[in-house]
């Protein structure tokens, strides 16, 4: 590949709410540039994980890279880089969003802007960032094109830029590309100073390590150079670099201003760090790039395998995906329950599951989790400090002086019909109202301080049934707060099962002490003798279920001779009691772990 | 361990499917069975030349209904036998047989041939369950079916009986144990209602047009079952079995010592010492292949290690006697409480399983969740 011309280069994202179409017109974009062929195209192909796929979501970062003739006959070189959508993720967006000098903001027609759009416009404008509105789905029967122009004037974007698409129909397309190569800037770098480049995504290669995607600022790279990674001062030999086509595709060498991948047997992951800065190591560059804050983890839960001897999978697996999720942090905890394992930070409930659900999937890993949990500070009696982020590590009452919770400043926004169910819940969760205005004559932004440990535990699923689908919900941390907290514990056959407890209010600790001890009831599988289970604050018990004894299990028939069958039957049984984890002398399912998720469903 | 065969010959055919029934069968039809009964002739020759004419210990004659062949036609089949296998001097062979469709010519006829045990789907003394359960005989049926037996000089009879009906009672239950061994059968079968999907129960069951009787009462009607039989000389042997001291079914010991057995007829299992397979189920593809020349086998697959050991466990376990460790030891080459060691430890812990005179075995509490204790002897 030829080198191009630096100021024929246009780097850039496209930022959005979730389901404003983000990904259907990233495919556009490539189909028209010739960048895939419609047969090759898989639907939302930028969306590359299978998980991504399913839910309709983006949650790693995604480059490519377009070849387009513009109208006046030039052509140029478009590397776009996807973002997440999802409120947990705005960490990778910023990653994103600093190797690009313009972003595409999509907006749906008929829905707007919305609480996460404006989250993605301040992060587009830190970045310094060119930004040009895509107005898309305007082909549905409810897009109001002019309304949502008029928001475009309220959060200070010029509504004459905006075009106007419909990427399921490919109207306006073109207008896209043409609004890149004439409104986002050409990179500034400059070619002749020593290489300086930022990696934005890491993804690791079991046959050659970390891959590194970078954006080159100054100079180039290629293969057979000694690179040195500027934050650990490491030094490796370039490989091999490639641009992304949008498959990986090798090149000779990457110039400034482009975007690209390099190999270069990097084994650690961790020597290939997002936000690092890559240099020439036999001819550095004086300063490092800012590089990134990396993302303050939010909810903790506890990660333990089923089989004890999968912990050692489960720490690669974890190394692995830390690797290009900076934001997922991990320390070995100690469980009497569950043995060994790992103590999880999290940006929120969906980066959770996700998290949990690529170890099983990608890394065929049967986990336990325990409940979420946040970062809670204890004053202690007698003057220390600690910050708890698993209950069992809560001291004893009477050591305590005061407990201090996260606060969050929520921005739940919907229609107005819905504002009196979304008051109550916000109510019942102990959140305190801070403000109701009106957006336009039918939507509501509601304000409201919330304990964080309220919006882990489901929150957000029961907003959505509230208000038929139609809230979102926005929150950024606000700070800590002194609360009236108890730790609940459970105990399964007599015993304390320390995965199971969790901090409650004081006021709700007994109702939610019933209610769990209920769920647990109908989780837990009836065993061969009884189990109580009980809920108890410090000594006192103030709840109590049965799970019954399995009395009969066995098959009678004879079935002449099919010893098939009869196998078949005690295989299942034995694969259910896998997928459980031995606590004392009970089998506890997986899901039992998280039961306090399920409360009040 | 023995170089002797069972056989199971599977009767496909019923006057009418039981409603609880999820077995191999279908509506008698005279050019079918007459269809069935050249392919089974064939089978018969080729099962025999691929075993080498084996010699067999015991010939089980189940269904479908086997008594709803003639006499003639059910002394042909056991003479073809004759011809192509070796056949044991003390030879068990087993009839099932419908008080229904029973006789006095057919039972005539069937001694003649070498049946020296029947087993009769009695299921029930109670005519009102009788016909829930879909069967087409009465309590009286049963009566004279055995009486006629009797006469003609049958000495080893088995009954089938089933409880954990909808809607039985505990009392009920034991009406039907007790007529049972007021007639004196030298073998009974006990076995709870386990309602299958596809079948008329099931149907039943989602509509709420029946109720299962609860784990509670299942259990209480099971407990008193063994009281009762052992109180009238009848000792529980294996799970649902019970007998007169000396008359255990042989064929039904040789699943459960997994020892090999032979199979002729559509879905029969058979097991040959390395491969466990089935024959093809629907009966006019299996009589297809069979006119082609070919074995009707639907599927087989050859044993590992692993899996002859654990089947060794669940089927043996079943018997009340359990496994001898040391005729273990001698099959596998290696002690089974190596191999289960930790199982055995924890089974022994609670009670479940027991050890003792070189002998594994499952305790009286081990049989009544026998599923949760054999499920854990699952290596794979």
């Amino acid at each position: 590949m030829t080198q191009v011309s630096q100021n024929k280069i246009r780097n850039f994202s496209i930022i959005a709410h979730v389901d404003h179409g983000k990904s259907t017109l990233a495919d556009r974009l490539l189909e028209f540039t010739g960048a895939i062929s419609e047969r090759e195209m898989e639907e939302q192909l930028l969306d590359t994980m299978d998980l991504e796929r399913e839910r309709g979501i983006t949650i790693k970062a995604q480059a490519v890279r377009m070849d387009y003739e513009s109208e006046t006959g030039d052509d140029y070189v478009l590397n776009l880089i996807d973002t997440p959508g999802h409120v947990d993720f705005s960490y990778e967006v910023s990653r994103s969003l600093a190797a690009c000098e313009g972003a595409l903001l999509v907006i749906d027609a008929s829905q707007g802007v919305e609480a996460q759009t404006l989250a993605n416009i301040y992060l587009a404008l830190e970045n310094d960032l060119e930004i040009i509105p895509v107005i898309n789905k305007i082909d549905l029967p409810s897009a109001d094109a002019d309304r949502v122009k008029e928001e475009l004037i309220d959060i200070g974007l010029d509504p004459d830029e905006a075009l106007l698409t419909s990427a399921k129909e490919g109207i306006g397309i073109e207008d896209v590309l043409e609004a890149v190569v004439n409104r986002v800037p050409a990179p500034d770098g400059n070619q002749d100073e020593p290489l300086k480049a930022l990696i934005f995504d890491s993804v690791y290669d079991s046959y050659r390590g970390a891959i590194s995607y970078f954006r080159v600022i100054n100079g180039s790279i290629k293969p057979g150079m000694n690179i040195e990674m500027m934050s650990t001062g490491k030094k490796f030999e370039v490989s091999e670099v490639g641009v992304f086509a949008p498959q990986r595709k090798e090149v000779d060498e990457i110039h400034s201003g482009e975007v690209g991948y390099m190999a270069a047997s990097i084994k650690n992951v961790k020597d290939a760090r997002v936000g690092d800065t890559i240099t020439d190591a036999d001819n550095p560059t004086a300063k490092p790039l800012p590089g990134y804050q990396p993302a303050k983890p939010m909810v903790y839960c506890g990660l333990y395998p089923v089989e004890g001897e999968d912990y050692e999978l489960l720490k690669d697996a974890l190394d692995k995906l830390k690797l290009n999720d900076a934001s997922l942090t991990f320390e070995p905890e100690t469980s009497e329950a569950l043995g060994f394992g790992y103590r999880c930070g999290f940006l929120g409930l969906l980066h959770m599951e996700i998290i949990q659900e690529r170890l099983e999937r990608e890394y065929d890993l049967d986990l336990v989790t325990t409940a979420p949990s946040v970062v809670y500070k204890i004053y202690k009696t007698d003057g220390e400090v600690l910050e708890i982020e698993n209950p069992a590590n809560m001291p004893e009452r009477h050591h305590i002086e005061k407990i201090e919770e996260p606060i969050v400043k929520a921005e739940i926004m919907l229609p107005d019909e819905h504002v009196g169910s979304a008051m109550e819940l916000a109510e019942e969760k102990r959140g305190k109202f801070k403000n109701m205005e009106y957006l336009d004559e039918v939507r509501v932004r509601l304000t409201y301080d919330m304990p964080l440990s309220e919006i882990v535990l489901d929150f957000f699923d029961n907003l959505k049934s509230r208000t038929k689908g139609y809230a979102t919900l926005d929150y950024e941390f606000k700070g800590y707060q002194e609360a009236e907290l108890v730790k609940l514990d459970i105990l399964v056959n007599k015993d304390p099962v320390d995965a199971l407890s969790c901090i409650v209010h004081d006021e709700f600790a007994y109702e939610i002490g019933r209610e769990l001890a209920k769920k647990l009831k109908e989780y837990i599988p009836e065993q061969m003798f009884e189990v109580p289970i009980q809920a108890a604050i410090g000594n006192d018990v103030i709840a109590r279920e049965t799970v019954k004894a399995k009395r009969k299990d066995v098959l009678q028939k004879c079935y002449g001779g099919d010893v098939s069958r009869k196998k078949k039957l005690l295989k299942q049984q034995k694969e259910g009691k896998k997928r459980m984890k031995q606590v004392g002398s009970v089998e506890i399912p997986q899901e039992a772990f998280m039961a306090v998720l399920t409360i009040g469903d | 361990m023995t170089e002797d065969y069972g056989l199971y010959i599977h009767i496909p055919f019923c006057a009418q499917k039981c409603h609880y029934c999820d077995f191999n069968s279908i509506a008698a039809d005279d050019d079918l069975i007459s269809r069935y009964l050249d392919a089974l002739k064939k089978e018969i020759k080729l099962v025999a030349d691929k075993y080498y004419s084996p010699q067999l210990q015991t010939i089980y004659i189940g269904g479908g209904t086997p008594s709803i062949l003639s006499g003639q036609d059910l002394s042909t089949i056991l003479n073809q036998c004759r011809q192509k296998f070796d056949l044991n001097s003390n030879l068990e062979i087993t009839m099932e047989a419908n008080p229904g469709t029973l006789s006095e010519e057919q039972l005539r006829l069937t001694k003649q041939a070498g049946v020296n045990r029947l087993s009769l789907g009695v299921q029930s003394f109670n005519n009102q369950f009788l016909t829930k359960l879909g069967r087409i005989h009465s309590k009286d049926d049963v009566i004279t079916s055995y009486r006629l037996a009797r006469e003609l000089d049958f000495d080893n009879i088995s009954f089938d009986l089933m409880f954990a009906l909808p809607g039985q009672s505990l009392n009920q239950w034991e009406n039907t144990l007790q007529q049972a061994i007021e007639l004196g059968p030298e073998h009974i079968s006990a076995y709870n209602l386990k309602i299958e999907p596809n079948t008329v129960f099931a149907q039943w069951l989602e509509e709420g047009k029946i109720e299962k009787i609860s784990e509670e009462l299942d259990l209480k009607m099971y407990r008193r079952t063994i009281e009762l039989l052992e109180e009238n000389n009848y000792y529980q042997y294996e799970i649902s079995n019970f007998s007169q001291p000396g008359y255990n079914s042989r064929h039904n010991k040789i699943y459960w010592q997994n020892q090999e057995y032979l199979a002729l007829g559509p879905g029969a299992h058979f097991y040959d010492g390395q491969f466990r397979g089935y024959n093809i189920t629907d009966i006019k593809d299996y009589c297809h292949h069979l006119e082609a020349g070919q074995l009707a086998i639907a599927e087989q697959n050859k044993l590992s290690r692993v899996e002859k050991i654990e089947e060794t466990l669940i089927l043996g376990l079943r018997l009340n006697q359990g496994i001898s460790l040391a005729e273990f030891k001698k099959k596998f080459n290696q002690s089974l409480t190596e191999i289960y060691e930790i199982e055995i430890q924890k089974l022994v812990g609670q009670d479940l399983i027991n050890q003792s005179k070189g002998r594994l075995f499952l305790t009286d509490h081990g049989r009544e969740i026998a599923n949760q204790v054999l499920s854990s002897f699952i290596l794979s």
